[in-house]
């Protein structure tokens, strides 16, 4: 669906280039994390999938089109970007109205009345809907923020630093917004810090450091890797555990670790 | 995460700020430097900030000298051309770009909207066009273009940071100065603000191209989160100063120092602004 290809990026002020020599697939159906540290390019490479930024070398493309034939607009029916800040985009006076826009705007299989509820449903915001979204604390204004681009129904969603400030039901909300867009085929980009959400929700995880990838596979692959501390990136919570216990290959789950340590006799080997 | 924040060019090093001798300039945040400042070594940029500062009343004061728009375009051309040999002439090209909707507007309300009793120019309809106006409306767009240029000159060639403290260290109240600093600010911060809500919008389907009634729905959808998150962004700045103790009274211990220099020169570009009122007034 999107498809970069050697893509390079220098912001028009100069600088540094924010992205070095990327080629990177994002299918239907795939969650794929990207992690980094501050400043590795990730908000930059989110920027390049809908086209707000043009390649400065190299192509991207959504669905076949060449991101720099269309305008940004235009691409916003296939690819739905959240960005971090929801303060950039709410201006209407109800939670419902907000999510509404982006319903009318968008273009599902299914009707916008249907989107808006379904999102208004995902994102838990139905005991809000009637309040003026910067009446809502930080966390919920983020949550009216995606619901309104969940609402627009694109194949893609593009969610940049979501769990920041989420209190643990926030991260329930959206955890089950990732599992509900990979059951209906959809694609996901996940941009975050939160690496055990990513060992959790990930097919595939890309981890950047100074505008290249710097490692590339499953959570299991890459958020264990001993290179993941060279992008600022520590290891899952899981792998930490599994590594101080001595299990290899790490447990995928509490679960797994669970009837690891009950076959040992609850005694760490 | 990479932000599209302005990429202005890092603060290097305490070579780009001469009169700095107590702080370490490369921590200063780049995207918060004021839009203004063009970062560099020349003379102007050596010069002490005050002393740039006691320099824009004079020059004002003697576009004024005079009835025709005469001295203020020697002024005016003397400056342009002191600015492009200091290899400064973008702060010309800043300023003259700052003038050109005001000279327009001056043109338009002396030159067109104005009734004068002599013969107009030109006529079209109700509309004519009328020498004395345009007489009129180039000699205050001169004696303006002479404040903007020097202005620009004096701000565009100091950090913010380096202009507040030389304001504290002669006694100014740390609460000006940060009025000045803030304002400074402001226009970067703004507009960075505004090109993050243009892309949150565009992302969401909005066309910043198209009919009139399309525009203008854009338009209000990019207005309201402006105001409020800048509205936002005041009432935590209170906050976090607040926090911080900024409103007690007292001195202040300043982080960064400048050297204090060119104190006689001051005092005489100030003085001098008197004679040459005199001669603006009776001249």
């Amino acid at each position: 669906m999107i498809h970069l290809n050697d893509v390079r990026y220098t912001y028009p002020k100069g600088g540094a280039e924010a992205i070095r020599g990327i080629s990177l697939d994002v299918s239907m159906g795939e969650t794929l994390f990207v992690l980094g540290h501050n400043g590795a390019g990730k908000s930059t490479m989110l920027r390049l999938f809908n086209g707000l930024l043009k390649p400065g070398s190299g192509t991207v493309t959504v669905d076949g089109t060449d991101t720099r034939e269309v305008r940004p607009a235009q691409l916003s029916r296939t690819v739905g970007l959240v960005f971090q800040n929801p303060d950039a985009q709410l201006f209407r006076d109800r939670v419902s109205e907000e999510v509404s826009f982006g319903a009318e705007n968008g273009s599902g299989d299914d009707d916008a009345t249907e989107r808006h509820e379904r999102a208004m449903a995902l994102l838990d915001l139905e005991s809000v809907a009637d309040s003026n979204p910067y009446d809502l604390t930080l966390s919920w204004r983020k949550r009216v923020a995606i619901a309104s681009v969940v609402a627009m129904g694109t194949p893609i969603l593009v969610l940049d630093e979501p769990t920041g400030g989420q209190d643990a039901d926030g991260t329930r909300v959206l955890t089950d917004l990732i599992s509900d867009t990979r059951r209906r085929g959809h694609g996901c980009v996940v941009v975050t810090h939160d690496v055990d959400l990513a060992f959790d929700c990930a097919d595939r995880v890309v981890v950047l450091r100074d505008g290249k990838i710097h490692l590339e596979g499953s959570p299991m692959s890459v958020l264990g890797n001993p290179l993941l501390s060279r992008a600022g990136v520590e290891p899952s919570t899981m792998h930490q555990i599994s590594g101080g216990i001595g299990l290899d290959p790490p447990a995928r789950g509490v679960d797994e670790l669970e009837e690891y340590l009950e076959a040992a006799g609850g005694r760490i080997p | 995460m990479a932000s599209r924040a302005r990429r202005v060019a890092p603060l290097a090093d305490h070579d780009d700020h001469p009169d700095v001798v107590e702080a370490d300039t490369a921590t200063w945040s780049p995207a918060r430097v004021a839009e203004l400042y063009d970062i560099g070594n020349t003379w102007l940029h050596r010069t002490h900030p005050l002393t740039k500062l006691s320099a824009v009343l004079p020059l004002t004061v003697a576009g004024f000298v005079g009835d025709g728009a005469g001295v203020p375009v020697i002024l005016l051309a003397v400056a342009i051309v002191t600015l492009v040999v200091s290899r400064l002439g973008i702060i010309a090209l800043k300023s003259l770009r700052l003038m050109a909707p005001m000279t327009l507007a001056l043109v338009i309300i002396h030159g067109v909207v104005r009734p004068y009793d002599s013969e107009p120019l030109a006529a079209w309809g109700p509309i004519s066009v009328n020498a004395e106006g345009l007489a009129l409306a180039g000699t205050t767009a001169a004696r303006l273009a002479v404040f903007v240029i020097a202005v620009t000159a004096a701000m565009a060639t100091v950090h913010p940071k380096i202009f507040a403290t030389a304001l504290i260290q002669r006694g100014v109240s740390h609460k000006l100065a940060y009025a000045y600093l803030a304002g400074a600010e402001l226009i970067p911060e703004m507009r960075l603000r505004a090109t993050q809500i243009l892309e949150a919008q565009q992302s969401r389907g909005f066309d910043t191209k198209g009919s009139l009634p399309r525009r203008l729905r854009t338009l209000f959808a990019l207005l309201k989160p402006l105001l409020v998150s800048s509205l936002i962004g005041v009432e935590m700045r209170t906050l976090a100063l607040e926090s911080r103790g900024f409103s007690l009274p007292g001195r202040r211990t300043a982080a960064v120092a400048v050297r204090e220099r060119g104190r006689l020169l001051q005092r005489s570009l100030l003085l001098a602004s008197i004679p040459l009122l005199v001669l603006a007034i009776i001249w």
